[in-house]
This record gives C-alpha cells, structure tokens and sequence, in this order.
C-alpha cells in the first residue's frame, strides 16, 4: 500500500545516465551512470563543480538532448523530444527572450496554438502578477534589467503551467542583491503554482537555502555522489534562515560533497568564491563543449 | 556622449543636408547659365522639360502618354523583378540556413554563380527568352536574388541556440518555429539584403533596358542621346535618382513599420541604458 502511493507520487525518473561528446579527434565522456528520482512537490538542486555535467543533463532531462545511454521519464512517460508539463528557464535570459516581442507577447509566447487568446491574457496578467511585473506588459524586455528580464523568462515559465520547471543556474548573471530577491520570488511562486522544481546552481549557499534536497555531483565523467535532505522549514528568510546552525551544517555537508568530488577544483574557485565572477570563463567552456 | 547631443544632432543633420543639397544646386544652376555647352541644361530647364513631358496632362491624373511609355514599363519591371528576387533569396536562403545538407551541396555553385555580373547574361537572355519583358524581369531577379539570398541565409544561421531551444521547450512544430522565431529573427538581415537588392535592381533595369527595348528609361536614355536631346537625357538621369531615392525611402517606410523594435533596440543601445 505504501509503495504503491511512493510511486504515485514519483515525478521524474531518471535511469542510467549516461552521455559522451564526440568530436573528430577526440570522445569527451560527459555524464556516466546517473540515476534518481523527483517526487512530486520537491524543489531539489543540483550542484558540483563546472564543468560540462550540469547543463548536458538539464538538456538530457528537458528532452532537448538525446543521451547516449539511460532514460528519463516524466510522470510515467519516457521523455523523447521536450514533454508536456515541462518549463525550462535558461542562464541566459538575452538569449531567450525575444527582442521584437513585448512583455506580454514573450510570456504568451509559449501558450500561442495550445490556449485560447483570452486563456493567453489570463495567464499572461496572473503570471506576470506573480512575479510582480504587472504594469510591463508593453515593454521590450531589453527595456527592463537584467532582474526583470529573468522575471519575464520566469513568467514565461509560469504561463504554461508546468508540472516540472528545470532552471539551469536562472540567477548567475544578475547582482547579488536582485539574487536574493528573485531566490525568494522564486520560493513564493513555487508555492503559489504548486510546482515541483530542478534547479542547477553552482553555488552551495544558494541551494542549502532554496531547496528541499541537494544532489551533488562530481567532475567530468560525472557521477552522483550525494543525495542530502536539507532539513530546513519553509517560509525561510535570508537572514534568519542563513543563521540557522541546520543551514550552516547541511552548508559544510554539501561544500564537503564537492571538494572530494574534485580536490583541485576548490583551489580555483572556493566555495565562498564571489557568486558568478569567477565562473563565467569556465562556464562559457561548458556552454562550448555542450555545442560540440 | 549624452542623450541630448544625440538628439540635437539628430536634429541639425538632416537639415544641413538639406542646405548642401539646395547650394548645390543653386551652383548648379549658376554654372550651367553661364556655361553656353548644351550638354549641360540648366536645372530649371530640366524640371520644366520634365514637368512638360510627364507630368503636364491636366487634371485629374497629370501623367502623360510619355510618362505611360518612359516610366511605368520601368516600374512594372523593377517590381516585379524584386519581388522574384525578395521571394527565391528568401526561401532559399531559410532552405541553406536550417538545412546543412542543402548548403553542402549548393553552396559553392551559388558562389560561382553570384560571381557572374548581371549584365554578361543579357546576350544570352535576348537569344534565349528574347527581348520581352520576361528578359528584363529575368535580368533584374537574377541580379538582386544574391544579396538576398546571401543576408538571408546568414541571418538564419546565426539565430542564437537560446531562441531556438525556448521555442523547443514551448513545444512548437517546425512550420511554428520557423514563422514565430527564425523568420523574426533573421527579419533585419533578410532586410539589408533587401535593401542593396533594391540599389542592384535599378542597376539592371536601366542596363537591361539598354539593349534591344521599345520603352521604359533604360531605353528613353539612349533614345535621346542618339537623337541629340541631351536636356530629355539630363530628365532620365534625374528620373533615375528619384526613383532610388523614392525606393529607398519606401524600404525605410517598411522598416520602420515592421522592424520598429530593432530600431528602438539600436537607439537602446546607442543611449548605453540597458535598464529601466
């Protein structure tokens, strides 16, 4: 009876995954043997040190990539091609949102031949509220921030309604202080949506502080080499939350994971290294490598 | 610089150009009364013979039997032969960018191709369609097709992956992707292409209009010169101008209708304030 409502409740599931590069001189294995599972509800992150195994698997996981070896499957349904109830909110925002469509028509973009057009504003006008960026409707996104250009992807995100949203580190290219805001934006809407989330992020304090479970991840060829819960109740505040001596022991948990899963990656960049500075020539390699 | 620099700028430029443009013709003027050599007519002599031959049938349309005979075959060729152009470059150009296989094979001859000036094919046109106005419109599409086809192609290739995986993620079909994201995408690439096709056209019209033609401007131009009327051939050469300037000034109309998010985005990005 219990295992029965255990897998009822499963999500994503992911297989056996494994994945490899090849370019004309050389084959670049990439993800090897990666296997867990999402229920339904959780907000769990993935982190580990750069290199290519986060953003290949959040493509793998989104349906945008075939693996080489494994499988995924989304609520029951093998994922072949990007399945429905699934969102998916990009690093990038520039390179995502489009720059001859309004506000509105980015966030309607996705809807556009699945919903009517007075279903499209009703989810556009309750999504952008949600990320508060009502009032913006008629605005180009390269008119607002960098921080309400992430709303936006996020709004757009919202409008379809996902069952899951992967995000692929959604909040590395803004300041700290917008960061912290969209963190806690972020936490608002989950629970508003009702959503469970993936997000890959490369910066521990940030997943210790939004997720319900960590999974850490080594090096290329990569592995999983830890699956923590992270104790934590929500709401959760940026302040208190960070004081909390939960925080702080689940934080050196998952900061450990990582510095055994690369000895000498944490001399390049420590884990209280500055949030995206140091990481940006790393993750434009990763970008590189992921096109190839 | 500031913003207010910009806009005077903006401001001032124009009408200066209009200054030199006036003096310039003033100077014209000047000269060419002084000057008794009758290659060179007055510019005032110009406009009155021009307003006389095209433009003086009354009331309700103006446009004279000359203007049906000099002008509008001209028009008619241009547009049509831009139109072929806009339509196969276009295409074919989201053809080689979306579909590596397809540039693989015909790249390199559609190089080999674009290297050919258009004029050298108008012997071969007069023999092999002859000398209708199919010839022409041949001629002018043939000739505009590259920049077309060229800016095109490279816009497409150049989509960022970013567009295209959001659009995947949004689960759209490829008819879906291509209307909704790669055409508005390549949409200001695909109009600079337009742009020098435009110019290339009114090349080829007048050449192809050269050889071998009963009317249209191309054909009047030579008429005169052979017939010794140099103030009709002064009205061509002028005629000429205003219509690429009346094109161009068309083109910047479209432009500005459809691509008006690219120019506010220039003008962005000129100002340096990304953010609200």
């Amino acid at each position: 009876m219990n295992e029965v409502l255990e897998v009822s409740n499963t999500l994503l599931e992911v297989t056996g995954i494994g994945h490899s590069y090849h370019t004309d001189r050389s084959h670049h294995r990439v993800l090897k043997g990666i296997s867990f599972t999402v229920e339904e509800g959780e907000f769990v992150s993935i982190v580990g040190p750069s290199g290519c195994g986060k953003t290949t698997l959040m493509r793998v996981l989104s349906g945008l990539m075939k693996p080489s070896d494994g499988a995924v499957s989304l609520a029951g349904r093998a994922v072949d091609g990007v399945p429905e109830g699934l969102a998916m909110v990009f690093q990038d925002y520039r390179a995502s949102l489009f720059p001859w469509q309004r506000v509105q028509g980015n966030v309607e973009f996705p809807l556009v031949g699945h919903v009517s057009r007075s279903e499209r504003r009703e989810r556009a006008a309750e999504s952008l509220h949600a990320v508060g960026l009502e009032g913006f409707e008629q605005r180009y996104p390269w008119q607002l921030s960098g921080g309400m250009q992430q709303r936006v992807a996020i709004a757009r995100a919202l409008a379809m309604r996902p069952k899951l949203m992967l995000m692929d580190e959604p909040f590395a290219s803004v300041d700290a202080q917008t960061r912290a805001d969209l963190e806690d934006l972020l936490l608002r809407v989950r629970e508003q949506f009702d959503m469970t989330i993936l997000f890959v992020t490369h910066d521990v304090d940030e997943s210790v502080y939004l997720s319900t479970r960590i999974l850490s991840l080594s090096k290329a060829p990569t592995v999983l080499t830890g699956d923590i819960e992270v104790p934590l109740t929500f709401p959760r505040d940026q302040i208190g939350t960070r004081e909390d001596p939960t925080f702080v022991s689940t934080r050196g948990e998952v900061a450990r994971l990582i510095r055994d899963a690369s000895p000498e990656g944490l001399k390049t960049h420590s884990m209280a290294a500055p949030r995206h500075t140091g990481d940006v020539g790393l993750n434009e390699n990763e970008e590189k490598l992921c096109v190839e | 610089m500031s913003s207010n620099g910009i806009s005077r700028m903006r401001r001032v430029k124009p009408l200066v150009g209009w200054f030199v443009a006036v003096l310039l013709i003033l100077g014209w003027q000047a000269w060419t009364s002084i000057s008794q050599s009758i290659y060179f007519p007055t510019p005032l002599d110009v406009l009155r013979g021009t307003y006389n031959r095209w433009f003086s049938a009354g009331l309700p349309i103006f446009l004279t039997h000359d203007f049906a005979v000099d002008v509008v075959p001209s028009l008619e060729r241009l547009a049509i032969g831009l139109a072929l152009a806009v339509i196969v470059g276009v295409a074919l150009g989201i053809a080689l960018g979306r579909v590596r296989v397809i540039a693989e094979l015909v790249e390199p001859m559609l190089h080999f191709m674009r290297a050919l000036p258009g004029p050298v094919l108008i012997p071969l046109a007069l023999v092999v369609v002859g000398s209708g106005t199919s010839m022409r419109v041949g001629i002018i599409a043939f000739g505009a097709v590259w920049p077309v086809l060229f800016n095109t192609y490279s816009a497409v290739k150049k989509v960022p992956s970013g567009w295209l995986a959001a659009a995947k993620v949004a689960r759209l079909g490829r008819t879906a992707t291509l209307f909704r994201v790669i055409v508005p995408a390549a949409s200001t690439g695909i109009f600079a292409g337009i742009r020098v096709a435009t110019g290339i056209g009114i090349i080829l019209l007048v050449a192809s209009e050269l050889v071998a033609a009963s009317n249209g401007i191309g054909f009047g131009l030579t008429q005169s010169q052979r017939a010794f009327q140099f103030e009709a051939m002064w009205i061509f050469i002028v005629a000429l101008s205003v219509l690429g300037y009346i094109a161009n000034l068309m083109l910047s109309g479209v432009e500005r209708l459809v691509l008006n998010w690219n120019r506010m985005l220039r003008l962005n990005n000129e100002r340096g304030t990304g953010s609200v």
